[in-house]
């Protein structure tokens, strides 16, 4: 991606930053021009990541964070508010997914599908929109917030049934969120990304090392190949940029196709 | 410089969003062919990409004719030889309750909107098929096509069946050619104006500010910047998408 600093300045926290798509967001914000907060709740791989980027020489700085705790959530925007002065971008990334017949689904399972993909996104925006409506120097309050869902949100995909079902509610929460901060004559957005086939540690934990590797998985795929993170972090500097100041509410499937031939409920 | 070496149609590329979008492709390295039915706008419009430094064609067009389709792709396979990116932005809009639209006026608009994208892709496809990476196809559809609003039935049709031939044709031009559609709300530009003139501006502009759920009127810009995104390499993992960039208006 080349630096053009489309989102110059501007303070962003990243959940789930660590591996995958929250890594390649990370990277992207910063080359980008932004300051960027990597948190994760697993602290090796947040250091490991952390260190990876600040040797590029960006503002970058990390935490660890449980999105599921409320308090925690204030800690980090405490911390944002005090080291860097104001948040404008809020990536909701961190994400869990269990394979599992909804029919044998683990009850433990699903509650922490919820907790994490559901309730983490949920107190990430409620944290983020309070910490936007504060920043000083903008009326309206104005910030990005983008929230990762799945084509799982979109169309039903077998054996991951929790996982969609959670998906789905993202979609939905960013929708609400949009209108509520937009009834209020605010200008803070809300936008959900929609990834399919995308080779990440998490999706690789879902169908194995070798599913990626084998072209035949990706017959159906009308672009044929995988998604990689950088693709969605291409998508998640556009819409925290100014040049997506009118897009809200909007859901950015980025999936080779695949959701165009799973049935017609488009 | 996102396009630095691609080359570009963009069809009603004399005013609103499609000029805008030619201008910004120009802008970021690309060659740009676009096209129109008003010559005296073109001319303007030219002036505007050269001043870029820019190189930019222009040739008249009725995107509802197959012939001049047929001409454009001789033009793009002189000049080019190849094409990475087609932007479908021509279309017409107009309003009334359906006792007061002829069939006619019907079928014109649904030429106007539809057959144009078809015959774009018809004509322009094997062009497309010879870019050097994945070529892009971005047609400019509407907020009307996702959801309806009242005495606006053929607008709001024509670009339903613009949004779902998007969809067909990004499963048949795949994987060599990717095709997606932006989706815009009102965005203030002379189109707008021009369907405005004698109206006070903005009382206008006040209107359709506070018509949408975030109280902001973009635009050509606006939708110029989706138009990018999608048509370049950035978006190399997207096709079949429907995108809306409409303020917020379409998501309750």
């Amino acid at each position: 991606m080349a630096n053009l600093g489309r989102v110059q300045d501007m303070v962003a926290v990243v959940t789930g930053a660590a591996t995958g798509i929250g890594f390649a967001s990370s990277k992207a914000l910063l080359e980008e021009g932004a300051t960027v907060v990597m948190t994760d709740i697993d602290e090796s791989n947040l250091n490991r990541s952390y260190k990876e980027l600040s040797a590029l020489g960006l503002s970058v700085s990390s935490s660890l964070l449980d999105v599921t705790d409320e308090n925690a959530w204030q800690v980090i925007m405490d911390r944002v508010i005090k080291d860097y002065g104001r948040l404008d971008i809020l990536l909701n990334n961190a994400g869990v997914v269990s394979h599992s017949l909804l029919k044998d689904q683990d009850m433990d399972a699903y509650q922490r599908i919820v907790d994490i993909n559901v309730n983490g996104v949920f107190l990430g925006s409620k944290s983020a929109i309070l910490t936007m409506r504060a920043n000083a120097g903008d009326d309206p309050p104005r910030g990005s917030i983008i929230n990762m869902s799945s084509i799982g949100g979109q169309r039903a995909i077998q054996t991951v049934g929790a996982y969609c079902t959670s998906k789905a509610a993202v979609a939905n929460l960013t929708k609400a969120l949009a209108i509520e901060c937009a009834e209020k004559r605010e200008f803070i957005r809300v936008n959900s990304i929609h990834p399919g086939n995308t080779k990440t540690s998490m999706t690789e934990t879902i169908y194995g090392d070798e599913y990626f590797e084998d072209e035949a998985n990706y017959k159906s795929v009308p672009l044929g190949g995988h998604g990689i993170p950088e693709d969605v972090a291409e998508a998640v500097v556009y819409l925290a940029s100014d040049e997506a100041r009118m897009v809200t509410g909007s859901e950015l499937t980025i999936d080779g196709g695949l959701s165009v031939i799973l049935a017609g409920r488009n | 410089m996102r396009f630095k070496g691609k080359t570009a149609v963009v069809t009603g590329g004399t005013s609103g969003i499609g000029k805008e979008t030619a201008l910004r492709l120009v802008k970021e390295g690309a060659e740009v062919l676009f096209t129109g039915r008003d010559e005296s706008r073109a001319e303007q419009a030219l002036q505007e990409l050269e001043k870029l430094g820019g190189r930019a064609y222009f040739q008249q067009q009725d995107v509802t004719k197959t012939e001049d389709w047929l001409r454009v792709a001789e033009q793009v396979d002189k000049t080019f030889g190849r094409l990475d990116v087609l932007v479908n932005s021509a279309g017409v809009f107009t309003y009334g309750a359906i006792e007061d639209t002829t069939y006619e006026e019907f079928k014109n608009v649904w030429r106007s909107n539809v057959d144009s994208v078809l015959l774009g892709m018809k004509h322009l496809l094997p062009l497309l098929e010879q870019a050097s990476g994945v070529a892009s196809v971005v047609n400019v559809s509407s907020l009307s096509g996702v959801m309806g609003h009242p005495d606006c039935v053929c607008y709001c049709t024509s670009k339903a069946g613009s949004l779902m031939l998007t969809r067909v044709m990004a499963l048949e031009a795949a994987p060599k050619v990717r095709v997606n559609a932006v989706a815009p709300g009102p965005v203030w530009n002379e189109l707008l104006e021009r369907a405005h003139a004698g109206q006070d501006k903005e009382e206008m502009q006040e209107y359709y500010r506070e018509s949408q759920p975030m109280k902001f009127l973009g635009d050509s810009s606006d939708v110029a910047n989706g138009i990018l995104y999608l048509a370049s390499d950035a978006a190399r993992y997207v096709t079949g998408t429907i995108f809306r960039i409409d303020a917020g208006r379409g998501a309750d």
